[in-house]
């Protein structure tokens, strides 16, 4: 909140005469405000005794009949009202109160808007606030801050931790739902193209009316983010560092060795009396008796070995700016470096920006936008890391991981893998990727308050990824001579280097006009439009040859197997042409009317039925009910809007491809004619002609309150949202002769509705020095799923989208609790399960007698319903604490495989989780967990047994902050010096599944655990 | 005077709309083309099919739907599908797994079911969008050529719904792309009237293709005409397939191969003597990567096989002795050694205990099921010798003994034993069709159709006497039934593994046949251990009783103490009133609730 103050001008300019001597004055007047001298338009100007006025105009200017003497009220929104005496007097000076935001500017679609007048659902983030949260992307540090903006981790990976967002629901089920992100009035390809500590604020707008200038894409919502510029006369030099330690939330315990050993034994002796052991009772009894040693016994703890990076991130970021009349310029450099928790794991980021304006003449401003990043991102070559984790939490504790010298051991199974190995020595994949994107922008007012723009952006980026891989060796210990022996080779096998190119080219074409008049003295009207035109070009190249020599040296020419090379490539490109309109409407500061259309283009769709284009418009209105005289009485309320909206938006996020409107031929589908190879061709896919828009139309009803001297500030809204012609991928029956792989084709084929509701306060006050503000968001958002031509639409597995159900339900067998000793086994039958006690009673839900698939039922949600957060902020002296609290009421969380079952995995011998103590057994009936049965026994194929509550409070970040004093700065020239603490995640409240973190959805035991953080760093500008 | 902007009036805020509105109409004017993108990487619908390349490329890609496909459950690997359809008759099985087709004990939702009907219409989207397009290059063909492609398209088409008719009997029916209303809007055709629409189009069709292929691989005017005729057949339109099959004997320069052998082997499928062979699924010459896995799924444990296709001991004891009678009545069959002194057609068909295996440069063996160790065999100089080796034909639990009942199949991979072919990798084309089918054909149809025996076993003969088979003997020509079990017969076995019984056995008395030989416990080879006899090769040591035939049918049906002699597998289920016909795929009734289900399904 800036301290400036606001001072009001007034300016009585003069008299006339004739009024004078009629004992009643014609009073003139400007009002300015004194911070940037512009003049205020719509400031409320009474007399008063009895209640007449008017409000100033465009210019600032007014006119009122006034009696000499009488007493003159201007009041205005977010400026203190004051009254006077009509005097002569010229000037009167004025301060204003502290801590209304209604006249922030905000940042709307191709332009700005004063907070008060937004009819629309616009919420507004502060840069402050997000560089108070020390992550490593910009996704997390959004979360909680809107209510109705969902954002889930679903990783901590290094480069891979970014959130996704979905505002007010989910929008499609099988399309894009992420929200369009816009940058500078440029759309970015996701988050990661700016830097938090660059961001002067964001605008997340969350309704149709207010996204419909965005129209075709505005469906999923939109996240505008403006970036910091250099100021008029002033030069600063800003440093912003931190360095953060990393560790996992949360990690699942695996069984000791002897446990495993036991169980596991248990667990085999379920399928019969006579079978055969895999551990005899004196092993176990030497695994009792005897402490590890790493040669005979071992007690091998995987994770601490796998887990020995130094998980050590720090940001370092410098901006300067400066700027004079005619110009303004600010650059901006950040280096941020996050490691992984595994060797081999990292993820570092260089990231440029500079901005600058120049005012050509007085009437033609430039303006550029320039950046640069490049992304390195380092994993281990020979096994994905989520893998090289599962098989940290899974492995059993009685095998080799590593020797004393360092060799690896041979871990037993099936295939000996070691993935301390795989993590440490079968080479990296690194990835890079530079980015370059400039913007060039020229605006010029043609006459008096007409303004247009226009701009060009492009933005380019070329990915490159270099797998080189290499083997490591295991081995066995064989104590009968106490030596290792050799038992094999693992990592990349035949040391393959791999390159993959990526080159991406986009280009965007800007430019509108807006001019703002008014009709009489008090309609302002302001119209704008524009055109926006956008293109992709995206291409690949990938080659492989195998034999490579030199592992650190990853070229082809040192990869000289004579295996058959192979080399790839494919490219496609789309484009987008909109055009767009806004119609702003004000009347007496009181009434607001914006509307709003856009007609877009999409290369998406066929030409020939005419379905590339399509119209969306959105219509809103305000309403300032403070201002109206009935609630001048009602002192409390200093400020209160209802706001209504209603539009239409598209979604051209066609699943599949860029050309879903032409058949396209597979190239090789070839035969041997002659015993030659002959070449042929075939087509791929059924092209879909008709395809178009998605469309979504949405209503919403909000209201915006202060009250209590603008202490405290309310927002409620409610919104429905109903998509219609969603894009489907559905499935095709298979006598229309695709490919055995392409059994669905893209169709606008569904509906889908979303209802909820959204809820803000804020409530700010000081006691003495101390400063503390609280605010709190909560949200819902209901989703059923209407139709989608009646085909169930699977999402994997055990999630479907089925009309009367929320989109992405769990589909899973109903269970009901566990067999006992005793119970009657076989009702129904379940196959060849040979049911018995400890085994998980599933419901024959469709009564068949028969236990199969289609028993499945529609249970359970992931998506987060009643989503909660809360933040306190203190400041006492120069102190600063933030506490953030964020959590989900209501979730349910499927988790599976290796995450629930023991002693099971592809292709390794597994342990059970410290979860397995708590299996059932005839001692212990009220058993969390079915009994151990080797191969599970039916007990862990998708059921709702497995369905977890996936609710959580959680302490999300806490922040402590000094502030160096100012009488210490103002000696070495120091604006301000802040230093910080802060821990991200440090406590968490949840019912979730032992050792598994609930942020994570339908964990499979496959994850990269999120991360608990502790960071040190200081903000310092000179 | 007062210092107030006067508003504008509506003529000046006309005038400034117009401006704005000018700069738009520039940019609008210049991005006319931008929305105009098309696949960069590939080549689509709309800019294809227009010139000879892309029509015989479009050909080439039916060709490939029609060819190198597995049927799972299976290995994903260049195999025939027809190599699995005999699999679901009584005279072979697939490795034991829940719920085959063959087995009986299947439902709806089965995979193969669905993969089977999926793949077939597959062809028939190939066939039938290259046949929509194709007028697209008419102009820059010449006459002959178009004919030609059209003709081989419609020749695929055919035989794609003589499958579909045989697992299915009424389906849906498209000659051209579907439009999106028809996406899931199909029913079912009945099978008469896809019937007579193809074969009047095959028939004309097969007027613009030459009777010998342009190239080796392709259909041709017989494959055609002898299509429609086992379309003709599946309807009992006796007439039709005799003139039919009557055009090709009489007028084609098909004929029969002298060696029955060299049907199944690489180097007599390059000579094709007398042409016999009408169309093949072929392999690549010079290809390292083009080969057929069919020893894969078929061949011996011991060499490398991964058995899931086996014969069964029905289809071993069908073939006769080299007197002309079946085993039970035969003097000449020693139920000891059973490959000895039987139809010479048996031993290039299956490998029954006692036969050798042989692959030059690698140990060859002789077969056994059931011996725990293998007998090696030198072909330099024919010695037998009882090595340590572990049989895995006998161990493994997908072996022959444990999973196969104790036979192998040898058709389309008897080239074990040419050089340079060595492990799985061999080049053997897969048989489509053969001379031999359309003779059999038209004995058969000629026979239903009442045509004298005499008549008759004249064309029977010709297949009887290519491998030194007696004629048909008096006995048989004066018995009506058992002039037609014995046409039957010798269709079954001489097409045995060219996935051509299915038709048969779903056609023959509507069901009754299949229902008395699909019926029961799946019996194999003997139990019992063998010795080697110098002189005389392996003998089992205790064999099995001999069987008994049907008395209608005359096929080994009643195997005595079958569970105790003999190899065993499960009790296949077959209803008449069910198992006729296939269930149509329930995931497709899940989507087009148009289409109905088979009976009982």
């Amino acid at each position: 909140m800036k301290k400036t103050k606001w001072v009001f001008l007034l300016l009585a300019c003069f008299f006339c005469v004739e009024q004078l001597l009629a004992q009643t004055a014609k009073l003139s007047g400007k009002v300015v405000d004194a911070a940037t001298n512009e003049p205020l338009a719509g400031v409320t100007v009474i007399v008063k005794a009895t209640k007449k006025g008017t409000s100033t105009n465009v210019d600032g200017s007014f006119t009122l009949n006034v009696k000499d003497g009488e007493t003159i009220e201007f009041s205005y929104l977010g400026y203190a009202t004051i009254t006077t005496k009509a005097t002569n007097d010229a000037t009167i000076k004025l301060t204003a109160v502290t801590g209304s935001n209604l006249q922030d500017v905000v940042v709307v679609g191709y332009g700005t808007q004063k907070r008060n007048k937004i009819s629309g659902s616009v919420a507004t983030v502060n840069g402050e606030q997000l560089i108070r949260r020390p992550v490593s992307n910009v996704s997390m540090t959004l979360q909680g801050m809107s209510p109705g903006v969902t954002i889930r981790q679903g990783s901590g990976q290094p480069g891979a931790d970014q959130g996704q967002i979905n505002i007010r629901g989910i929008a499609s089920v099988s399309g894009g739902n992420g929200p369009l992100i816009i940058i500078d009035g440029v759309e970015a390809a996701n988050m990661n193209d700016v830097d938090a500590n660059i961001i002067e604020n964001v605008s997340i707008i969350k309704d149709a009316s207010a996204a419909a200038v965005y129209g075709s894409r505005g469906t999923n919502g939109v996240i505008l983010i403006t970036t910091k510029k250099g100021i008029k006369g002033k030069t600063l030099l800003a440093l912003n560092s931190f360095v953060t330690a990393q560790t996992p939330t949360n990690m699942p315990k695996t069984l000791s060795a002897v446990d495993n050993m036991i169980l596991q034994n248990e667990s085999r002796r379920a399928l019969g009396p006579t079978q055969a052991l895999p551990f005899s009772q004196a092993e176990i009894d030497l695994y009792r008796t005897t402490a590890p040693n790493n040669f005979t016994v071992f007690n091998t703890d995987w994770q601490d070995l796998i887990f020995q990076n130094t998980g050590l991130m720090q940001n370092h970021n410098m901006i300067v700016s400066g700027g004079s009349e005619k110009s303004s310029f600010l650059a901006s450099g950040t280096y941020l470096n996050q490691q992984g928790l595994l060797t081999n794991n990292q993820f570092t980021r260089y990231d440029l920006r500079i901005n600058g304006d120049i005012n050509i003449t007085n009437k033609i401003k430039f303006s550029t936008n320039l950046f640069y990043t490049k992304s390195t991102n380092i994993v281990p070559a020979g096994m994905s890391t989520t893998e090289i984790i599962q098989r940290s939490i899974s492995m059993a504790r009685n095998w080799a991981g590593k020797f004393e010298d360092g060799k690896y051991g041979n871990a037993g199974q099936s295939n000996s893998v070691n993935p301390i190995g795989m993590a440490e020595n079968s080479g990296t994949t690194k990835t890079e990727t530079p980015t370059i994107s400039a913007r060039f922008a020229l605006k010029a007012e043609i006459i008096k308050d007409l303004f247009v723009e226009v701009a060009y952006n492009n933005r380019s980026s070329y990915t490159q990824s270099i797998r080189a891989g290499r083997t490591y060796s295991v081995y066995t210990p064989n104590p009968a001579n106490s030596t290792l022996a050799y038992a094999g080779e693992f990592g990349v096998l035949d040391s393959s280097l791999n390159y993959t190119n990526n080159r991406f080219a986009n280009n965007q074409y800007y430019a509108s006009g807006d001019y703002s008049f008014k009709i009489a003295r008090e309609h302002n009207f302001k119209v704008q439009v524009g055109m926006q035109a956008f293109d992709n070009y995206n291409e690949s190249v990938s080659a492989t040859r195998f034999g490579l020599q030199y592992p650190d040296r990853p070229y082809f020419g040192f990869a000289t197997s004579p295996t058959q090379p192979q080399v790839g490539g494919s490219a496609n490109e789309n484009a987008l042409l909109g055009y767009f309109t806004r119609i702003n409407y004000d009347f007496k500061n009181k009434y607001f009317i914006e509307f709003n259309a856009r007609n877009d283009g999409s290369s998406k769709f066929g030409a020939t039925e005419n379905k590339q284009r399509a119209t969306f418009a959105g219509a809103s209105a305000a309403w300032v009910f403070s201002k109206e005289n009935f609630m001048s009485k009602v002192s409390v309320i200093n400020f209160a809007k209802l706001r209504v909206s209603y539009g239409g938006l598209g979604n051209e996020a066609v699943i599949g491809g860029n050309y879903p409107f032409v058949g396209q031929l597979a190239n090789n589908i070839d035969y041997y004619f002659n015993n030659t190879l002959t070449r042929g061709n075939a087509i791929n896919n059924y092209p879909n002609i008709s395809l178009s828009w998605e469309k979504s139309f949405q209503a919403n009803v909000g209201l915006d309150i202060n009250l209590f001297s603008n202490k405290l500030s309310v927002t409620l809204d409610y919104y429905e949202k109903k998509i219609t012609d969603m894009l489907i991928n559905v499935p095709v029956p298979t006598y229309l002769g695709l490919a055995s792989n392409q059994t669905f084709i893209p169709a606008n084929a569904g509906r889908m509705i979303n209802k909820g509701w959204e809820f803000s306060t804020t409530y700010k006050n000081k006691i003495g020095k101390l400063n503390y503000s609280v605010t709190a968001n909560l949200s819902d958002v209901k989703n059923k799923v209407l139709y989608t031509v009646g085909q169930d639409i699977f999402h994997g597995n055990n999630q479907i989208s089925r009309a009367g159900y929320p989109a992405l339900s769990y589909l899973l067998l109903r269970s009901n609790g566990l067999y006992q000793v005793g119970d009657n086994f076989n009702v129904p039958i379940n196959g060849t399960r040979p049911t018995g006690a400890g085994d998980i009673r599933y419901v024959d839900a469709n009564g068949s007698g028969v236990l199969n698939d289609s028993d499945r039922v529609v249970t359970g949600n992931n998506f987060p319903r009643y989503e909660f957060s809360t933040d306190f902020s203190l400041s006492y002296k120069d102190f600063d604490l933030n506490i953030f609290i964020f959590g989900i009421a209501k979730r349910d969380n499927y988790i599976s495989g290796l995450g629930v079952q023991p002693f099971t995995a592809p292709n390794w011998f597994a342990s059970g989780l410290e979860t397995a103590l708590g299996r059932w057994t005839p001692e212990n009936p009220n058993a969390k967990y079915p009994r151990l049965f080797d191969g599970g026994n039916g007990n862990y194929v998708p059921s709702d047994f497995w369905l977890r509550n996936g609710a959580f409070l959680r302490v999300k970040h806490i922040t402590l902050g000094y502030n160096v004093s100012k009488k210490w700065l103002d000696k070495i020239s120091i604006q301000q010096c802040r230093f910080y603490v802060s821990v991200v995640n440090p406590f968490t409240f949840s019912n979730y599944e032992p050792g598994f973190d609930p942020e994570i959805s339908n964990n499979t035991g496959a994850f990269y655990p999120i991360m608990r953080t502790t960071t040190v760093g200081f903000n310092v500008k000179f | 005077m007062l210092n107030f902007k006067s508003t504008y009036t509506m003529k000046q805020i006309q005038f400034k709309l117009i401006i704005i509105c000018s700069i738009f109409v520039f940019f609008t004017i210049s991005c006319s083309k931008y929305l105009d993108r098309k696949p960069l990487d590939a080549i689509t619908s709309e800019d294809f099919f227009q010139n000879p390349t892309q029509i015989n490329q479009s050909l080439t890609g039916v060709y490939n739907a029609y060819g190198a496909r597995t049927v799972s459950p299976g290995l994903a690997n260049p195999t025939t599908y027809y190599s699995k359809m005999d699999l679901y008759t009584e005279i072979g099985l697939e490795r034991g797994l829940n719920g085959t087709i063959g087995s009986g004990a299947y439902n709806t939702g089965n995979g193969t079911v669905a993969e089977i009907w999926a793949i077939f219409y597959q062809v028939i989207q190939r066939a039938n969008t290259l046949l929509f397009y194709m007028p697209r290059a008419q102009a820059s063909m010449n006459a002959a050529d178009y004919a030609r492609v059209q003709a081989e398209a419609k020749t695929l088409r055919g035989l794609a719904y003589w499958h579909l008719i045989t697992f299915f009997g009424d389906v849906p029916f498209f000659t051209g792309p579907l439009e999106t209303s028809e996406f899931y809007a199909a029913t079912r055709k009945s099978k008469k009237e896809i019937i007579t629409f193809l074969i009047s189009d095959l028939e004309s069709a097969s007027t613009s293709m030459p009777w010998l292929s342009t190239e080796v691989g392709r259909v041709n005017r017989g494959v055609a005409l002898g299509a429609a005729a086992r379309l003709a057949m599946l309807d009992k339109r006796y007439d039709d397939v005799i003139r039919l099959t009557n055009n090709i004997i009489t007028n084609s320069p098909y004929g029969l191969n002298p060696s029955f052998e060299n049907l199944f082997r690489k180097s007599g499928q390059n000579i094709n003597a007398n042409n016999e062979i009408m169309f093949i699924y072929p392999f690549g010459d010079n290809d390292a990567g083009s080969f057929s896995y069919l020893n894969l799924v078929q061949g011996s444990r011991n060499q490398g096989g991964q058995s899931s296709h086996f014969p069964t001991q029905f289809l071993v004891d069908l073939f006769e002795c080299r007197d002309g009678l079946n085993i039970a009545q035969s003097p000449l069959y020693n139920p000891a050694q059973p490959g000895r002194n039987r139809d010479p057609r048996m031993k290039h068909t299956v490998i029954v205990s006692g036969d050798t295996v042989v692959v030059q440069g690698f140990t060859s063996n002789v077969y056994s099921a059931t011996n725990r160790l293998v007998h090696t065999f030198n072909p330099t100089n024919s010695t037998v010798t009882l090595s340590s080796t572990n049989n895995q034909d006998s161990s493994n639990i997908f072996g022959p003994r444990l999973n196969g009942c104790g036979n192998l199949w040898r058709k389309h991979t008897n080239d074990r034993d040419v050089n340079g072919t060595a492990g799985n990798l061999f080049k053997v084309g897969w048989v489509y069709m053969r001379f031999a089918e359309i003779l059999l054909l038209n004995a058969e149809a000629k026979l239903e159709n009442g045509s004298p025996a005499t008549e008759v076993a004249t064309i029977v003969n010709r297949v009887r006497n290519r491998v030194g088979m007696p004629n048909v003997s008096a006995a048989v020509l004066s018995n009506a039934n058992a002039m037609k079990q014995l046409v039957r017969r010798e269709k079954t076995v001489e097409l045995a593994n060219e996935g051509l019984h299915l038709a048969d056995m779903r056609r023959w008395d509507d069901g009754a046949y299949a229902a008395k030989v699909m019926t029961g416990l799946v019996v194999g080879a003997d139990l019992s251990n063998s010795t080697f006899v110098t002189g005389q090769g392996l003998v089992i040591n205790n064999p099995a009783p001999i069987p008994s035939f049907d008395p209608v049918y005359l096929v080994p049906i009643n195997y005595p103490n079958a569970s105790t002699t003999r190899l065993t597998r499960e009790t296949r289920i077959f209803n008449a009133n069910q198992h006729i016909l296939c269930p149509i795929p329930q995931g497709e009734r899940d989507k087009a609730n148009t289409l109905s289900q088979n009976p009982n399904w």
